[in-house]
């Protein structure tokens, strides 16, 4: 063994964790992804940047574990510097919902530093979406149907955030129509709808208005009453409507 | 490729250094930790939930909140010999802590001050920009300028980007409850090698949406690659650009 490789692999192992180099985690990004959709694994740590880590790619090592592990590289007597780093990796989608660890350490060492959990889930597969709190809420449902083969179906609702959400129709990453609905009453008394569309196939939306609690009755569609915006085959065409009334 | 000498380093090491013997075992099977909301900002109560499988009470509980470590602690049961054992259940605790200043946090949960396994969350502002459709060779940075009305709520005219996923995300102008601007940057390498870009618009005030292509690792001499997409005051309108960015 190269005597200076020996130093360096000796002052690395003396030093860990207390030294220049720890691993605080990983970050998960989407925090709760679907079977879907790809992974980004970022680690946070410390390092000394003149003496930075070699990291191998993360790989699977046993059913539900990805090991992600780090090696001294070959540096003698560094200045003595540390700095937070993230080192960012990509792996594709994991296709089994449920928990999974990234095992996260020090190669050669034979304990493991971290276990980081996370879930992959389902994507959604409601055929609607909500929109709103309280008393004051709606229920979107999306139809489309390509002209060119005759296909049909419904859309899978998405909410983004409290007032605007999204449907895809045939592969969750790849959303197809956006819908928001804001509260214009204190304006022109009335709530404001807006729909942008990222297809041009056949599309119906319906939007129906909880009115005097329709929405408790266990009826799909909501026996309550609707409006509905389409865009034909071929289009691709927004909607503002401002004066939005269901009847 | 190890000497002796550092075998024995190791050895003496790891015992002061702490290390857990055993990483999984069947009690994890029912592990979970949850965090809301998933990307909370500086002005978000952020709530955990923790639980662990056990056959007996664990007294699972929150031990401290400390140098961006969040500490929880449960006991092994160590159920008699000689009885059945009961089958393993879930145990959990909730706590919700006050807002959090920026940057990045570790939930751990701890038996015996091992941690056994862990939630590494960030605590972050509003971005002005979204990184997609990162790959091994370039990363699209995605931002969006609007022309803010007199008396609005941002005046900055910067919008505010939410990942949705490592290829779509959303911009906000006024509120995070209020969607303007969904983005996506699709692969279509495979179609006409070019990556493809939509912009689905659920506004008409005037903005612009930089979208900057760079490269992975800086190269020199090697600069972004820049496309604009400017919409009009009053008109609202979509965007698909299906030859919008060639791969670097």
């Amino acid at each position: 063994m190269n005597p200076k490789r020996w130093l360096a692999v000796l002052a690395f192992a003396l030093a860990v964790p207390a030294g220049a180099d720890t691993l605080q985690g990983v970050l998960v990004d989407p925090p709760n992804p679907t079977t879907h959709d790809r992974i980004r694994l970022t680690v946070v740590g410390t390092h000394n940047p003149f003496c930075p880590l070699l990291w191998t790619n993360p790989r699977p090592v046993a059913n539900r574990v990805i090991e992600l592990l780090a090696e001294p590289s070959d540096c003698v007597t560094p200045p003595n510097v540390v700095e937070q780093f993230r080192k960012t990796f990509v792996i594709d989608p994991l296709p089994a919902p449920g928990k999974y660890y990234v095992y996260l350490g020090f190669a050669g060492l034979p304990y493991a530093e971290k276990y980081e959990l996370f879930e992959v889930r389902q994507p959604e597969t409601k055929p609607f979406l909500i929109l709103g709190t309280g008393d004051d809420l709606f229920q979107i449902l999306v139809e489309w149907k390509n002209p060119r083969d005759g296909s049909k179906g419904g859309g899978f609702g998405l909410p983004l955030a409290e007032d605007s959400g999204a449907f895809w129709f045939f592969n969750p990453e790849n959303v197809e129509a956006t819908i928001k609905i804001l509260d214009g009453r204190p304006v022109n008394g009335h709530w404001w709808v807006f729909i942008a569309s990222m297809t041009d196939l056949e599309m119906k939306v319906t939007i129906y208005e909880n009115r005097n609690g329709c929405f408790s009755l266990p009826v799909f569609p909501p026996d309550c009453p609707s409006k509905t915006y389409v865009q034909t085959a071929g289009q691709n065409r927004n909607f503002i409507d401002v004066n939005f009334s269901a009847e | 490729m190890r000497t002796r000498a550092f075998i024995r380093t190791l050895a003496l090491a790891l015992p002061l250094l702490g290390f857990s013997a055993a990483a999984f075992s069947q009690e994890q099977d029912l592990s979970a930790i949850r965090i809301e909301p998933s990307r909370p900002t500086p002005q978000d109560p952020v709530r955990i939930a923790v639980t662990v499988g056990m056959r007996g009470d664990p007294d699972l509980h929150l031990v401290e909140v400390r140098d961006r470590r969040i500490i929880f602690s449960y006991d092994i049961y160590d159920y008699p010999s000689g009885q059945p054992m009961p089958p393993l259940e879930p145990w959990s605790v909730e706590e919700t802590l006050a807002p959090l200043p920026a940057g990045v946090y570790t939930v751990e949960v701890q038996s015996a001050h091992i941690t056994q396994f862990q939630r590494t969350f960030e605590v972050a502002g509003p971005s002005p920009a979204l990184v997609l459709q990162e790959t091994e060779n370039s990363a699209f940075a995605v931002s969006v300028a609007f022309e803010p009305p007199p008396g609005g709520s941002n005046p900055s005219g910067t919008g505010y980007g939410v990942p949705l996923t490592l290829e779509s995300g959303y911009f906000w102008f006024f509120s995070p409850r209020n969607v303007e601007l969904t983005v996506k940057i699709l692969d279509g390498r495979g179609t006409n090698g070019r990556y493809w870009v939509f912009l689905a618009s659920m506004t008409d005030l005037p903005f612009t949406v930089t979208i900057q292509q760079c490269p992975a690792s800086p190269v020199l001499g090697q600069p972004c690659v820049v496309k604009t997409y400017t919409n009009p005051k009053g008109v609202n309108r979509n965007y698909i650009d299906v030859n919008a960015f060639s791969e670097l």
